[in-house]
């Protein structure tokens, strides 16, 4: 059963197109990555998709409500951004509270939360005083909190240490296992090629590549690597 | 240097348009000289109703608060230094990864500030008011004397900006001190009714064109402005603090609204960023600064100012608490839980009337004291709230989230002063005729604007509904 499902979005800024008539389709329990060069237009479909912002044209739906629609579908997803940003003035322990409070639920996993990313000795540290890393061990736990349906993730692994990397990768695999799905953006193909099970590659907000790495693999010691500058390549 | 300053400027421009069009953007200064050229051209007329000593007063002492505005944002200089603005960067921060003291971007900070602010305002006034001299009386020398004079009333603005800002970085005590000793001095001189002369170097240079004032303003700014920039601290860090958790027991406390959730994040943001501290600073220095003129224009012409007027200015000044709402934090992780932006909007607004109904109860009976008008103190603070309450909802419908770039929009703005002129000068008449039937008529204003909040609460939803989050 389709989760996402897009038809012909478009986004322009002004004269400049972003996305131009994209077409997606994510089944319940994919661990789907979509790829692209630097301005390609992943993070802006990953805005769309939650919400974010609206397209230009076209219609985008997820877990059956259409985006435009964004109280409800953010109600039911999880959110980790390209820039960790959360709130400055409150407390790792005070933005779970408050997510949680916002969501409507309760606030029993707040203390695990901050044990499962190590902050629980950052707790009453204001968000601007924490390092990168640790505002995105917060954002990664403020979009797990509630358990959602399906998670979209902007380069959820930078700035974290190589354990945590480990860690989030095992929790993601773990995740889609139990019936999760999953949307990711990532410029780190490596960790990516372990996890994708569907893989879409977009170029010019244009989408050049879309399936299994087997599907889209030439030969088959190519590794999603040499796919993408593959693809890349011969736009 | 040179080339920062450059880039600094190129910022600040493509920071505003990034809000509107260019066009709409470069209409806003010649929009102002338009307006100072009518103004130049119907003087004769005007000159009837005011003397030119008020007009050159007011000239000043408007200048004087502009530069104070343009420069206070000294004092986010290095909190965009030490964070960045959502997903945006500013250039301020650049002495975090280059070879740069953050003295010298703070230096470069000033030379913006003014530049900007002159180029938008400043010249194309007195650019108006030239022109109008080929259709007036009023004389080239005069214009010239007034742009040097106001300029330099503009610059003495930005330079106490600037100390003060730095002061307040170093010592929050020393800073509270000398604005205290500041508004010690203000009473001090109106309880004597020193002339405003004697007390601001720039007027006096304007009315005197005497030598000695001018030095004394330019020691001044020179003294302001390098204090302000070496005392400019380097060190990116500030003290870290450690905090209980204080949502759960604050959401608990607001139950009663709707948006509780919200606003005990609000608050918890307010008391840590010290904004209530720069809210009620800024909210008190416009209603330093119109008492002032309230009692210099009552001193000359007695007009007949009273405490309903003085509420209807302090519900006008109010607009500047929900401007500091919308600048403690960037509202990019609003965008990832499930709330919307007119969800942000009506908590701020409903902070405002907390607020701004305190400041109301602080001003508003103590003004009636001093000017003998107890029994007028339930009528203002009705006319006071009633103003307040429709001045911020009619900014929030036009502006949202982004009271302070708007107002760089023509369009905005021309919608903005006909919805604050239009029942505030009936308003204000009212107020100056005593009786039992302009009364009526106030509260029969106060009502209407009580019904339109309504209108403009409902409009929010459909027309921030759709919109963003990320700056």
């Amino acid at each position: 059963m389709s989760v996402i499902h897009t038809e012909n979005i478009r986004k322009c800024f002004g004269e400049f197109v972003a996305l131009d008539n994209l077409n997606i389709d994510i089944d319940a329990g994919d661990f789907f990555g979509l790829f692209g060069p630097n301005g390609a237009g992943k993070t802006t479909m990953l805005r769309i998709l939650t919400g974010q912002t609206q397209p230009s044209s076209g219609e985008a739906f997820v877990l059956g409500d259409n985006v435009k629609n964004s109280v409800e579908v953010k109600k039911k997803i999880g959110i980790v951004p390209e820039y960790e940003s959360p709130p400055s003035f409150l407390t790792p322990e005070e933005f779970l509270s408050f997510v949680c409070s916002v969501r409507g639920i309760d606030e029993k996993n707040v203390e695990y939360w901050l044990g499962f990313f190590d902050l629980y000795r950052k707790k009453k540290t204001l968000c601007k005083d924490l390092s990168k890393g640790m505002r995105q061990k917060l954002m990664l736990a403020s979009a797990f909190i509630h358990e959602p349906e399906i998670l979209f993730l902007d380069e959820p692994f930078i700035n974290l240490d190589p354990i945590y990397q480990k860690k989030i990768r095992e929790y993601l695999v773990d995740y889609v296992k139990n019936s999760g799905t999953i949307f990711l953006c990532s410029h780190i193909l490596e960790i990516a090629e372990k996890l994708c099970s569907k893989i879409a590659i977009i170029n010019n907000g244009k989408i050049i590549g879309n399936g299994s790495l087997d599907e889209l693999r030439k030969r088959k010691d190519e590794s999603l690597e040499d796919v993408f500058c593959r693809l890349i390549e011969d736009v | 240097m040179f080339n920062l300053i450059k880039l600094m400027l190129k910022e600040e421009y493509r920071f505003h348009t990034s809000y509107t069009s260019r066009y709409a953007f470069m209409f806003f200064p010649v929009f102002a000289l338009i307006l100072a050229f009518l103004a130049g051209v119907s003087s004769s007329k005007i000159l009837e109703e005011i003397s030119l000593k008020q007009i050159i007063l007011s000239f000043h002492l408007s200048l004087l608060l502009y530069g104070m505005i343009a420069g206070s944002f000294a004092f986010l200089g290095r909190e965009m230094a030490e964070r960045r603005f959502g997903s945006v960067n500013f250039m301020i921060a650049m002495p975090d990864i280059l070879p740069l003291s953050f003295r010298k971007a703070f230096f470069a900070l000033y030379i913006r500030e003014v530049a900007f602010y002159t180029g938008l305002t400043i010249l194309p006034v007195t650019i108006g008011l030239l022109l109008s001299t080929f259709f007036s009386s009023i004389r080239i020398t005069d214009v010239l004397l007034l742009f040097i004079a106001v300029f330099l009333s503009f610059l003495l603005g930005v330079s106490l900006s600037f100390f003060m800002s730095s002061i307040y970085r170093r010592s929050a005590k020393i800073f509270s001190a000398f604005t205290g000793g500041i508004i010690f001095l203000i009473f001090i001189s109106a309880f004597f009714r020193i002339p405003v002369e004697n007390i601001i170097p720039t007027v006096s240079f304007h009315f005197t064109k005497s030598l000695l004032p001018l030095l004394i303003t330019i020691v001044l700014i020179l003294i302001f402005s390098a204090l302000g920039i070496m005392m400019a601290k380097e060190e990116i860090r500030t003290k870290t603090k450690y905090f209980d958790n204080a949502y759960p027991k604050i959401e608990k406390k607001l139950v009663f609204s709707k948006y509780s959730r919200l606003m005990a994040k609000e608050l918890i943001d307010i008391k840590r960023s010290n904004t209530g501290v720069k809210m009620f600073f800024s909210f008190l220095m416009p209603l330093i600064f119109m008492t002032g003129f309230l009692w210099f224009v009552e001193e000359n012409i007695s007009v007949g100012f009273n405490s309903i007027s003085y509420a209807i200015f302090i519900g006008f000044f109010s607009l500047v608490v929900y401007s500091w709402l919308n600048n403690i934090d960037s509202p990019d992780f609003f965008g990832f839980i499930p709330v919307t932006v007119p969800d942000v909007i009506k908590t701020r607004i409903l902070i405002h009337i907390m607020f701004v109904s305190f400041f109301l109860v602080l001003f508003v009976p103590g003004m009636s004291v001093i000017s003998s008008e107890i029994y007028m103190i339930p009528t203002a603070l009705l006319v006071g709230f009633a103003v307040s309450v429709y001045m911020v909802m009619g900014a929030a419908y036009l502006t949202g989230l982004r009271p302070n770039t708007s107002l760089f929009n023509p369009k905005i703005v021309a919608k903005f002063w006909i919805i604050s002129l239009l029942p505030q000068v009936p308003l204000i008449i009212l107020s100056l005729m005593p009786g039992i039937i302009s009364l009526f008529f106030i509260l029969f204003i106060c009502t209407l604007l009580l019904i339109s909040c309504y209108w403009f609460y409902r409009g929010i939803e459909e027309k921030w509904g759709s919109e963003s989050f990320t700056f």
